[in-house]
């Protein structure tokens, strides 16, 4: 029990350093995994469970999706658009939108260290986004910048149990201080078997509810498990985002050149 | 009316038992009974322009601003910011509030290197600390014309928290949970709070304090006076119970029927009492005449009601006339003060004869104590007398003063302001009222004005034309801050790609559109899946005439300039002379709108005929020849294109890419290259191996290169436009130059764009058939906003002055020729008071006392009491003369007697309303001292100018003249012989 109490202490002292390295991270992940073997039954602890998730989330390679989205206001009004979503491990992914048909080629190219690029056909132009808007909403949708752009979930926030039912692990994650993000807290269900989150619970700033993410339909496509039906509910606006996953490819081994400036103006 | 008073008498005991019991149950409800203030709900519901104003509201999140202003020394310190957020973050929980617009809360869109910031202006966690990072947002807030005036004043000491109060909602009650958030967190900012939220809870706090000192007040004076008459308790008691009980009955009632409380109807306990008690003392003094020990008690008051109770009908039913010629009152607050007035009257009346007789027969008779009342009459019987002399040696001169104040209200009514704004309801010196000033001066006014636009909000060309109508919104005199989607977009472009313009295509308007969908603001500026926008701008003025004024010219611009219908082509794609025509009429669009921005920005010397001329004699942008230097800013920009990560052939060799220049030079020096030509140059210079895998990367190279060079041409266009402009102007105020070149280089913009609006008639038929999937643009403008209202209000309020007036006296009219049975004798006996409404006039516009919708009342009101003194003084005249004595010594015992009473009455009513001098609500105070006025006019009418033309016509109604004429004869020169009767 008392390695188990390091590893968390630890886990916590390296995520307020003010970067943790690819290759820190693997020691965590190899401690967490020597932690996991000396445990006895299957309690895990909330990092490991966070980690657990984060590894789900970037087990493929690559991924490309093309997807629907609906945007439902509070009158029930609803927007549809079609885009495609390249991604690239943890840190690269380029989101381009197929329809309505006068925004069809506007691309977003997100990179490291909160690099972020707008493509707009219009104007054959791109243009660096500020790393400021990562906490603003992603194009009339009900996800920031930040949640299209990542799932840095062990590098951003501080886990801690606030439950475990038969099903679920319920994570608490409070954002590091230099993590930049708006939200004051959030609260994870983390399914046992698939080690996704089923529903996470954003709080703003003053705490009060913000956001319900829901994310089912998990089907396992090419050996990963990936959720179809994401939906994203803005309760203080009574603004709704769904995304329906249509065609989700693996591992087709993106080159890094898709990734860049270039080809986001390529359309 | 002696069975009346039989049937009171005989069931005196049920009556008081039914009373008592009534009075509970409407104190009960009066406990209920609450305020609103709210200007909206005081219009018809029904009318148009009301339904479409809360459309409008319900649409975008609210049509009512509340504001709270933090003044201190410089607002850009950490405290004073870290509050600002703290207020922003609690009013936006607030469910009442849609949207709140601060400085830590209001969407700013920033130029960064190759890029755009587009987020808070301040958020939360980056409130700036240190000095340095203070000034320079200081520095950058004030810059932007989006904030400087809007949200922090010029001098940057104070600021605005603007919040978004959703339609349907009790707006009182969010303005007091605003304010009790406000104090819940102290600060050194001096705070004042604005619009028409905060305004309504400072009105309902003042309409109740007034409430509840000045009935207490009236009440008291009324015991005073009526002490000073009777001298004794139950004199006091008996008059003041009956309207202190019909007031309770009639506030009960309304809270009953589902009523609240108006700034009008809260003027009616005050009136009630000043008026109510009339009826009271007129049957306690009938009563007393004839009290005594002897005789039987109940025969008494049985003979005082016989004798006075139609007199108290007559002159209550009268009354009751004046206060329903309200009915066709346009406001819904000013019908109910109508009803509920004349009930209330009608309610003092009915007690008085039915509830006092009651009472009294309960009591034990008491000797009449007339001696002092004798001695306290000589000195005003006297001053009657002098009267009597007056009217009988002046009859001609009274007359002529009578149509003296006729021709002075001629000259006086035109010159009558008016004013409905909520401000003027304040003290000068209250704090709202403060508030409201501080707003007009800094930040341009607190009131919004919205016009609508109706049509494909998208369209390139509806998006132009309506920022191209904020353009001319900006040179309105008391006009300020237009905002539209349109400023967005302007806006966006701006920051993007260095021109404040909307794009030319849809696709680009989409393209910016897209980066700022979802975004709050958006739900302010768009409704209706985009098919409708809103401009909204600030009034500075809240002068009921200014603001109409303003109403008035947007109307006008709106008829008059609405665009002929245009289809938004290509130019490229049309013959010549279709071409040429579109390329004029935008010309001719462009000059228009720089002339404006020259006016807003006060920049002297550009007309626009001098203008036209500039833009026309511009070339194109494609055909000229580049200078030296220019030719090598665009291959300076090849270079660095080359150098970029978004250079789309990649080449590492920095010969290769001057090569490549070198070959690119000739062709973009003279004109615009087309892509075939570039990738030739391309092809030739730069090595296979560069493109081999990506065989697409020589066209997209092409393709950038190409646009690279047409961006530049462009610029160049433009910018020698603009310099050449602002070098045409006399005068450019230092202050506004930078914004200056910024809107008109944005204007020349639409001067090198490949699309025009070009009106559909002008293309050819087997043309236009080509282009079907073109529309032509259509939009419809509606303007909507609390000025409408005001101005709806304000002519309402001369609407409602004219239509109750007419009612009034064509049924006060009809009453007393009835009564007199004499068509002459309705007209002379309605002098008095009309005179009295016009002196009204005559001083209203002489104190330069607005109407408004407390004032408008005051012509029916005066008519209705006033006419009373009319009816009881010919009535009396009538009696004196037909019992044969003089016209003289008809008019002197008249005087002396009802004339006196007059006096009185008048003198007492006057004297409640003047109370209303002491509350804190304007028009109240108006109204107090105006009704006051008009009941010492109209008494005077009563006994001066009534018999003066009574006299001098002669009318057959009063009697025989010529019968006293006879008798006169004998007894010339007794003009000034003293008939005075000793009782």
């Amino acid at each position: 029990m008392s390695l188990v109490e390091s590893v968390r202490s630890r886990g916590k002292d390296a995520s307020k350093r003010v970067d943790i390295s690819g290759c820190s991270r693997s020691i965590v992940l190899a401690v967490l995994v020597l932690a996991a073997a000396t445990q006895t039954a299957g309690a895990m602890a909330p990092l490991e469970v966070l980690q657990a998730v984060e590894d789900t989330l970037n087990a493929p390679a690559d991924r490309e999706v093309h997807l629907s989205m609906i945007l439902i206001d509070a009158e029930g009004g609803k927007k549809t658009r079609e885009l495609s979503i390249l991604q690239k491990g943890k840190d690269k992914r380029l989101i381009r939108f197929l329809s309505p048909a006068d925004v069809r080629g506007v691309g977003f190219l997100a990179l490291e260290d909160d690099l972020m690029y707008i493509y707009m056909p219009a104007f054959a132009k791109v243009r660096r986004i500020a790393s400021h808007v990562k906490n603003e909403n992603f194009m009339g949708t009900d996800f920031t910048y930040d949640d299209m752009a990542q799932t840095d979930y062990v590098k951003n926030y501080t886990p801690s149990l606030r439950e475990e039912t038969d099903n679920h692990y319920v994570l608490e994650l409070v954002p590091n201080e230099e993590s930049e993000i708006d939200y004051s807290r959030l609260v994870m269900w983390v399914d046992k078997t698939t080690m996704l989150p089923d529903k996470v619970e954003f709080y703003d700033r003053p705490g009060l509810l913000l956001k319900i993410m829901t994310q089912t339909d998990v089907r396992r496509i090419d050996g990963y498990l990936t959720p179809h039906h994401i939906k994203m509910e803005d309760v203080q606006d009574k603004h709704k985002t769904i995304m329906d996953l249509e065609d989700v490819v693996h591992d087709q081994s993106i080159p890094d050149k898709q990734f860049t400036q270039r080809y986001l103006k390529r359309f | 009316m002696t069975k009346l008073a039989y049937w009171i008498v005989r069931n005196r005991l049920p009556l008081l038992i039914g009373v008592t019991l009534l009075t509970i149950f409407f104190a009960y409800q009066l406990t209920k009974l609450r305020i609103d203030s709210d200007v909206l709900n005081y219009l018809p519901q029904d009318d148009p322009v009301v339904q479409l104003f809360r459309e409008v509201g319900d649409k975008y999140g609210g049509s009512s601003l509340a504001v709270v202003a933090l003044e201190t020394e410089d607002v850009f310190k950490p405290r004073t910011l870290a509050r600002i957020d703290s207020l922003t973050t609690r009013f936006h929980d607030l469910p009442e509030i849609s949207q709140v617009t601060s400085l830590t809360d209001v969407l700013d869109i920033k130029k960064i290197p190759d890029g755009i910031e587009v987020g808070k202006l301040i958020s939360s966690s980056g409130i700036p600390q240190t000095p340095e990072d203070l000034r320079a947002l200081r520095e950058y807030t004030l810059s932007k014309e989006m904030y400087r005036g809007n949200i922090v004043s010029a001098d940057g000491r104070t600021t605005l928290l603007v919040a978004r109060v959703r339609d349907g909602v009790d707006k009182t009650e969010v303005a007091t949970k605003m304010r009790e958030i406000v104090e819940s967190m102290s600060g050194e900012e001096t705070i004042y709070y604005g619009g028409i939220p905060f305004q309504m809870l400072f009105l309902t706090d003042i309409i109740t304090r007034d409430l509840v000192r000045l009935v207490p007040l009236v009440a008291l004076l009324l015991a005073a006076v009526l002490f000073f008459s009777f001298h004794r308790l139950q004199g006091v008691l008996l008059p003041l119970g009956a309207v202190l009980v019909s007031t309770i009955w009639t506030l009960g009632l309304m809270r009953w029927v589902g009523l609240d409380l108006t700034i009008v109807t809260a003027a009616i306990p005050v009136l009630l009492i000043a008026i109510g008690s009339a009826y009271g003392i007129h049957l306690l003094s009938t009563y007393k005449e004839t009290e005594g020990p002897d005789g039987d008690k109940l025969d008494h008051i049985r003979r005082s009601i016989a004798a006075i109770g139609l007199p108290i009908i007559l002159t209550g039913v009268t009354t009751m006339v004046g206060f329903l010629a309200f009915l066709f009152s346009y406001l819904t607050m000013t019908r109910e003060f109508g009803i509920f007035a004349s009930l209330g009257v009608l309610l003092a009346m009915a007690l008085s004869i039915t509830l006092i007789p009651a009472i009294l027969s309960y009591l034990p008779s008491q000797r009449p104590r007339m001696k002092a009342e004798e001695q306290r009459s000589n000195w005003v019987t006297r001053v009657m007398d002098v009267i009597a002399d007056l009217v009988l040696a002046h009859e001609k001169l009274i007359v002529v003063g009578g149509l003296l104040v006729v021709a002075g209200s001629l000259v006086a009514i035109p010159q009558l302001q008016r004013e409905v704004n909520m401000k003027d309801y304040f003290k000068p010196d209250s704090k709202i009222r403060q508030a409201e000033e501080m707003m007009e001066a800094s930040f341009g006014g607190a009131i919004p004005i919205q016009i609508l636009v109706n049509g494909d909000i998208k369209d390139p060309l509806v998006l132009k034309e309506m920022f191209r109508f904020e353009k001319y919104l900006r040179t309105i005199p008391n006009l300020t801050h237009p905002q539209s989607v349109a400023d967005l977009i302007a806006e966006l472009n701006e920051q993007m790609f260095g021109r404040r313009a909307i794009p030319d295509t849809r696709e680009g308007v989409a393209n910016l559109w897209f980066f700022v969908e979802g975004n709050e603001v958006m739900n302010q500026l768009v409704a209706d899946n985009d098919t409708q926008a809103m401009i909204q701008a600030k009034i500075g003025t809240v002068n009921t005439a200014r603001l109409i004024a303003v109403v008035d010219s947007i109307d006008h611009h709106l008829a008059t300039a609405a665009p002929p219908q245009l289809l938004w082509l290509n130019l490229d794609t049309l013959p010549t002379l279709v071409r040429r025509e579109a390329e004029s009429r935008r010309a001719a669009d462009v000059a228009r709108v720089v002339v404006l921005d020259a006016e807003h920005h006060g920049v002297e010397g550009l007309n626009f005929d001098e203008v036209l001329l500039a833009v026309t004699a511009a070339g194109s942008a494609s055909d000229h020849r580049l200078t030296t230097e220019q030719t090598e800013i665009v291959s300076g920009a090849i270079v660095d294109y080359f150098g970029s990560d978004a250079a789309d052939l990649p080449i590492d060799s920095d010969s290769i890419v001057s090569d490549v220049v070198t070959g690119l030079e000739p062709l973009f020096a003279d004109s615009l290259p087309g892509e075939a030509s570039i990738g030739a140059v391309l092809r030739e210079r730069v090595p296979p191996s560069a493109y081999a895998d990506d065989p697409e990367a020589m066209e997209y190279a092409a393709s950038a290169l190409r646009g690279i060079v047409r961006e530049y041409r462009r610029t160049v266009c433009v910018d020698g436009l603009t310099d050449n402009l602002i070098g045409m102007a006399t005068h450019v105020p230092e202050a506004a130059a930078r914004s200056f070149r910024t809107d008109i280089q944005g204007d020349m913009w639409a001067l090198v764009e490949d699309h025009a609006g070009v009106a559909s008639e002008s293309i050819p038929p087997a043309m236009l058939s080509q282009l079907s999937a073109t529309d032509p643009v259509a939009t419809t403008t509606l303007q909507t906003g609390m000025p409408i209202i005001f101005k709806r209000l304000d002519r309402s309020v001369v609407q409602s002055q004219a239509a109750s007036l007419v009612a009034a006296f064509l049924v006060l009219f009809i009453l007393l020729a009835v009564r007199f049975r004499s068509f002459t004798g309705g007209l002379i006996s309605l002098t008095p008071v009309v005179a009295t409404v016009l002196c009204n006039f005559i001083l209203m516009a002489v104190l330069g006392i607005p109407l408004d919708v407390v004032t408008v009342l005051i012509g029916s009101v005066a008519g209705g009491i006033g006419i009373d003194y009319t009816i009881h003084f010919l009535a009396r005249f009538q009696k004196e003369f037909k019992e044969g004595t003089s016209e003289r010594d008809a008019l002197r015992v008249t005087l002396e007697t009802t004339g006196k009473a007059i006096i009185i009455n008048a003198t007492a009513v006057a004297v409640g309303f003047l109370v209303l001098i002491l509350g804190d609500i304007v028009p109240m105070q108006r109204f107090g001292f105006l009704i006051a006025a008009t009941m010492v006019t109209s008494a005077l009418g009563a006994i001066t100018l009534l018999p003066a033309l009574v006299l001098l016509t002669k009318a057959r109604f009063i009697g025989e003249f010529d019968r006293v004429a006879k008798r006169l004869n004998h007894n010339l020169g007794g003009l000034r012989i003293s008939t005075r009767r000793r009782p």
